[in-house]
C-alpha cells in the first residue's frame, strides 16, 4: 500500500508543539521523519503531568503523543562534530522542519543558506511566532501572547471580564497544520522542477488569518467587534449542552422544547414577529426546564434527532467513550516501552486506500546509532567515540 | 527574487464549499495556482452571500449585495464562479463532465446530500477515475452521528476544545470562538495537497472523508493522551499557561484595553520587575520562586496590574519585550490591520473587488522564499464565469448557454427567496 508522503525524508530540529506537529501529520501521511533532539531532550520531554507525579522524560503525554511515527537522535548542535553530523543527515533529506530562533541555524553553519548550493532540491521550513523578517522577529512569545496579539483574544470570553485565551495550545497546534502545507507546495514544486526553497511560517500570521467576522466588520464598515456576552451553556443532569440555533431551525427548536403546536405556531408568525419573540428569549425557562431533566447525551442526541443543531461539552471521557469516533477507528493504542499501552487520537480524515500506520515516540537518543550508521555512513567504533566525546547520547 | 511556476498549476478544483472552513481550503489552493472553480446554485448559493450579517461596505447592501458580502469575498479570492442548478439533470449533466476534466472536488454539505444528487465519490470516480473528492463533513461520512448537524462552535464543544477553557471561579463559563472552522480549513488543504502526491505516485484517485470533529480533538490531542496518562482531567486554568506563573491577561489604561503576560520561570520574573522599573522586587520573598508566586497570587496580581494600569497596551508592550518578557498586546481589529510588523511582512493584501471596491482581506501564515503566494484575482460575482467556463472547457454554444439561462440552470443573481445552502452541515 503507498502512502501519500511515501519515499520523503525529514529532519526535524523541533522545541515543542509546532515543528513537532507539522511532521507527526508528515508521519501519519507516511513520510519518514528523524528527530535531532538537544542532549537533554526536547523540553516538553520536561512537561507535566507525569503518572504518580514523578518526572520522566519517556512518559511525557505532550512529548508521547506529539512524536510518535519519529526516530530520535540526540545531537549536540552547538558543537563542530555535531553541525557535521547534522549535515550529514540533512544531506539525505528532502525536507528540513525547524522551529529555532530566527538565524540560529545559520550562526551554527548550518542554516538553509549552507545547504542550497549542493541541494538545491531542499524544502526548509522554519516556524517562528513572527517569522524570519520583520520588527517583532526576535521577540519572545507563547500561545497566549499570541493569541492576544493575533487580535482573537479580545474577542473571547465575557466582556464584563478579562479576554479568555484557549487552553490546549490549539493556536501553536494550527502553525503546524499550515506549514504542513507550506513545506508540501514548496516540495510538490521540487519534484517537478528540482528546486526547493525556504518556507518562512509565522505564528502571528495564522492567527490573524483565522478571523470569522471581527476583521471584515472593521475593513467593510469601521465597526470594532468586542466580545459578546457569554456564550453560556446550560445545565443538564450531568453537564452542559448548547444550540446554536439559526432562524430557519426554530420552528423546530420550539417543537423540541414546547411540543408540537408551539413548533407548528411559529411557521404561521412573521419573521419579524419570530425575530422578536428569539431575541426576547422567550422560551429561557422552558429550555432549563427540558434540560436539567435529561442527561447531557439524551439531549444532545434528542436535539439533533429534531435537526436541530446542538452540542454538549464533551470531556476526555467522553471523547473517548464516543460512539462516533469509535465507528471511525479515530483512536488508536499504541503501545510504549515505558508509557505503556495508550489511546493516541489517529489521523482526522479517511483516505481511500491509505492505512496510517503508527508507532510509538522514541526514547531520547533511541535510534543514534541507526541513524549515524544509515545516514551518516558510521561505524560502530566511530559512534563510540563521538558518544565518548559528548556529542550525542 | 526569482519567480518558480506556482506550486498548483494547472490543477482543477471544484469547489462546491460554503461558509468558512471548505472555502477557505479552496482559497488556499487557487492561491498557490490552483484554478478553482466556486460551484453555488441560484437557489442556494454559499449561505454568507445572503447571511451576511451585515458586513457590506459602508454597511450597504447595495443592489447586488449578494456580490458585497464581506465574509465570502474574504474567503473566496483566486477563484472562478459557475451557477450550476445540481437538481436538474442538465446542470447533473454539465456538472459530471467537469469532473472528468478536474483534479479535486470539494464539498462540505451534510452528508446526505451528494449522494443523494447521484454525485457521491462512486459516481464521481467512475466519471473520472483519477479525481480527488474531499468530503468536509462535522462528523465524517458515516457513523452514528454522522448526520447530525453542527456549525463551528458546536465542533469546538463536541471535539473537546471547550472543555478546559473557560474562567477558573465560573464553572458555567465557556469560551466560544469556532476554531474548528479555520482548523477543518487547514487540514483540508494539506490531505488534498497529500493526496495530489498520493496520485502521482499511484495513479489513483481518492475520497477523503474528514471529520471536522476529529480535526478539533487532534489540536488538543497532548491533553488527551496526558489524560489517558493519569485518568485525571485538567483543572480549568484560564489564561495560565502550564507551569507558568503567573500568565495573565492585565488591564491596561483605557477601556477594554490588556496586555497578556507570561513568567515561565524566575529569570523572566527579574525581567519582569525590571520592566516594571522595580529591581527592588527581583529577590523578594513572596516572589523569587515560583512557589512564592503561586502563593502570593492575589498580590502578585495587584502589583502587576497597578504597572500595567499605568500604561496603553503597545507602551506596556514595548518595556515588556525590551527586558524580553514573554508578552502580548490584546490587540482590537483596527490595531491588528495597523500593526507594524504584520504591514512590514506584507501580510494584508489588497484587492479590488468587482462590486466591493478596494479592501484589504487577510493573507497566509506562510512565505516561501521562490514563489510568491497570494491573491491573483478578486472574489468573482455570483455566475461570473459561466460563460468562459462553459464555452472555454465544455465548447457550448451562445445558444446552449442562453437555453441554460432561460431553464435557470445557470444564472448570475440568487433566485428570490434563497436563503442560501443546500443543506447547512457545518461552517
Amino acid at each position: 500500500m503507498t502512502a501519500p508522503l511515501d519515499g520523503l525524508t525529514v529532519v526535524e530540529v523541533g522545541q515543542g508543539i509546532t515543528a513537532a506537529y507539522c511532521t507527526l501529520l508528515l508521519s501519519s501521511l507516511g513520510a519518514e521523519v528523524i528527530k535531532v533532539e538537544p542532549l537533554r531532550g526536547d523540553e516538553t520531554r520536561r512537561l507535566g503531568p507525569f503518572p504518580q507525579d514523578v518526572p520522566d522524560r519517556e512518559r511525557s503525554g505532550q512529548f508521547l503523543a506529539l512524536n510518535r511515527n519519529k526516530r530520535s537522535i540526540a545531537l549536540d548542535l552547538d558543537t563542530p562534530t555535531g553541525q557535521d553530523l547534522f549535515r550529514s543527515l540533512v544531506q539525505r533529506a528532502d525536507i528540513v522542519v525547524e522551529n529555532e530562533a530566527p538565524g540560529r541555524m545559520a550562526e551554527r553553519g548550518i542554516g538553509y543558506e549552507h545547504f542550497v548550493e549542493a541541494q538545491p532540491a531542499l524544502v526548509w521550513t522554519s516556524i517562528t511566532p513572527f517569522g524570519q523578517a520583520g520588527e517583532y522577529r526576535d521577540r519572545q512569545a507563547t500561545e497566549i501572547t499570541l493569541f492576544a496579539h493575533g487580535g482573537l483574544m479580545v474577542l473571547v470570553g465575557d466582556v464584563a471580564r478579562e479576554p479568555l485565551m484557549f487552553q490546549g495550545n490549539p493556536m501553536l497546534h494550527s502553525a503546524g497544520l499550515y506549514a504542513f502545507s507550506a513545506t508540501m507546495l514548496a516540495v510538490h514544486l521540487a519534484e517537478a522542477t528540482g528546486v526547493g526553497q525556504q518556507v518562512d511560517s509565522a505564528i502571528l500570521d495564522g492567527i490573524a488569518a483565522s478571523h470569522f467576522q471581527a476583521m471584515m466588520d472593521y475593513e467593510y464598515a469601521g465597526l470594532v467587534r468586542r466580545r459578546g456576552p457569554m456564550h453560556m451553556p446550560i445545565p443538564t443532569m450531568d453537564g452542559f449542552i448548547s444550540f446554536t440555533v439559526q432562524a430557519h431551525q426554530y420552528a423546530d427548536f420550539r417543537r423540541l422544547i414546547m411540543g408540537e403546536e408551539a413548533g407548528a405556531a411559529v411557521e404561521q408568525e412573521s419573521a419579524v414577529e419570530r425575530d422578536r419573540r428569539r431575541a426576547e428569549g422567550e422560551m429561557d425557562n422552558e429550555i432549563l426546564m427540558w434540560s436539567v431533566q435529561q442527561t447531557k447525551y439524551d439531549a444532545y442526541h434528542q436535539a439533533q434527532s429534531a435537526h436541530v443543531p446542538a452540542a454538549f461539552l464533551a470531556g476526555p471521557q467522553d471523547l473517548l467513550e464516543s460512539p462516533q469516533y469509535e465507528h471511525r477507528d479515530f483512536w488508536v493504542t499504541i503501545p510504549h516501552p515505558d508509557a505503556g499501552e495508550l489511546k493516541y487520537p489517529g489521523f482526522p480524515a479517511q483516505l481511500t486506500g491509505v492505512e496510517p500506520s503508527w508507532s510509538p515516540a522514541p526514547r531520547l537518543g533511541e535510534h543514534a546509532d541507526q541513524i549515524l550508521a544509515d545516514f551518516a555512513g558510521l561505524t560502530a567504533d566511530e559512534i563510540s567515540d563521538v558518544r565518548a566525546a559528548g556529542v550525542i547520547r | 527574487m526569482s519567480q518558480a511556476p506556482l506550486p498548483l498549476h494547472g490543477v482543477r478544483v471544484l469547489d462546491m464549499g460554503q461558509f468558512w472552513a471548505a472555502p477557505n481550503a479552496g482559497r488556499a489552493l487557487a492561491d498557490a495556482g490552483a484554478e478553482v472553480i466556486k460551484v453555488e446554485a441560484c437557489a442556494r448559493p454559499d449561505p454568507l452571500r445572503i447571511q451576511a450579517r451585515g458586513i457590506y461596505p459602508d454597511h450597504v447592501p447595495g443592489e447586488d449585495h449578494w456580490n458585497r458580502s464581506g465574509m465570502v469575498n474574504e474567503r473566496n479570492r483566486s477563484k472562478l464562479s459557475l451557477t450550476l442548478d445540481l437538481s436538474s439533470e442538465r446542470g447533473k449533466d454539465i456538472f459530471l463532465r467537469l469532473v472528468g476534466l478536474s483534479d479535486v472536488v470539494m464539498q462540505n454539505y451534510s452528508s446526505r446530500v451528494m449522494p443523494g444528487l447521484g454525485l457521491g465519490y462512486d459516481t464521481l470516480s467512475k466519471v473520472n477515475p483519477q479525481i480527488i473528492m474531499v468530503s468536509v463533513m462535522s462528523q465524517g461520512l458515516e457513523g452514528p452521528e454522522s448526520e447530525y448537524v453542527s456549525y463551528g462552535q458546536n465542533l469546538e464543544q463536541l471535539g473537546g476544545i471547550s472543555y478546559f477553557s473557560g474562567y477558573p471561579d465560573d464553572e458555567t463559563s465557556s469560551v466560544g470562538f469556532a476554531l474548528p472552522d479555520p482548523l477543518a480549513g487547514a487540514t483540508t488543504a494539506l490531505a488534498v495537497i497529500s493526496a495530489l502526491r498520493h496520485r502521482e505516485l499511484t495513479g489513483r484517485g481518492m475520497h477523503i472523508d474528514l471529520s471536522q470533529r476529529e480535526a478539533a480533538s487532534l489540536v488538543i490531542g497532548d491533553s488527551l493522551v496526558e489524560y489517558s496518562i493519569t485518568g485525571e482531567a485538567p483543572a480549568r486554568l484560564g489564561n495560565q499557561e502550564p507551569g507558568a506563573h503567573p500568565s495573565e491577561c492585565y488591564p491596561c489604561n483605557g477601556d477594554d484595553r490588556w496586555v497578556a503576560i507570561v513568567v515561565r520561570n524566575d529569570d523572566d520574573w527579574a525581567r519582569l520587575c525590571q520592566a516594571m522599573g522595580r529591581p527592588d522586587l527581583v529577590g523578594h520573598p513572596d516572589f523569587a520562586t515560583v512557589i512564592g508566586r503561586k502563593r502570593n497570587r492575589a498580590a502578585l496580581d495587584q502589583l502587576v496590574s497597578g504597572w500595567t494600569c499605568q500604561h496603553d497596551p503597545y507602551q506596556a508592550l514595548a518595556l515588556l519585550q525590551l527586558a524580553g518578557v514573554p508578552s502580548g498586546a490584546v490587540l482590537t481589529p483596527r490595531e491588528l490591520f495597523r500593526d507594524p510588523h504584520l504591514r512590514e511582512r506584507g501580510f494584508w493584501e489588497r484587492v479590488e473587488d468587482p462590486s466591493a471596491g478596494v479592501q484589504e482581506y487577510y493573507g497566509r501564515p506562510h512565505r516561501l522564499s521562490m514563489t510568491e503566494l497570494g491573491t491573483r484575482s478578486p472574489t468573482p460575482t455570483l455566475g461570473q464565469h459561466n460563460r468562459q467556463i462553459l464555452q472555454g472547457l465544455l465548447g457550448m454554444s451562445d445558444t446552449d448557454i442562453e437555453e441554460l439561462e432561460s431553464e435557470g440552470v445557470i444564472g448570475n443573481r440568487p433566485l428570490l427567496g434563497s436563503s442560501g445552502g443546500m443543506a447547512r452541515g457545518a461552517q
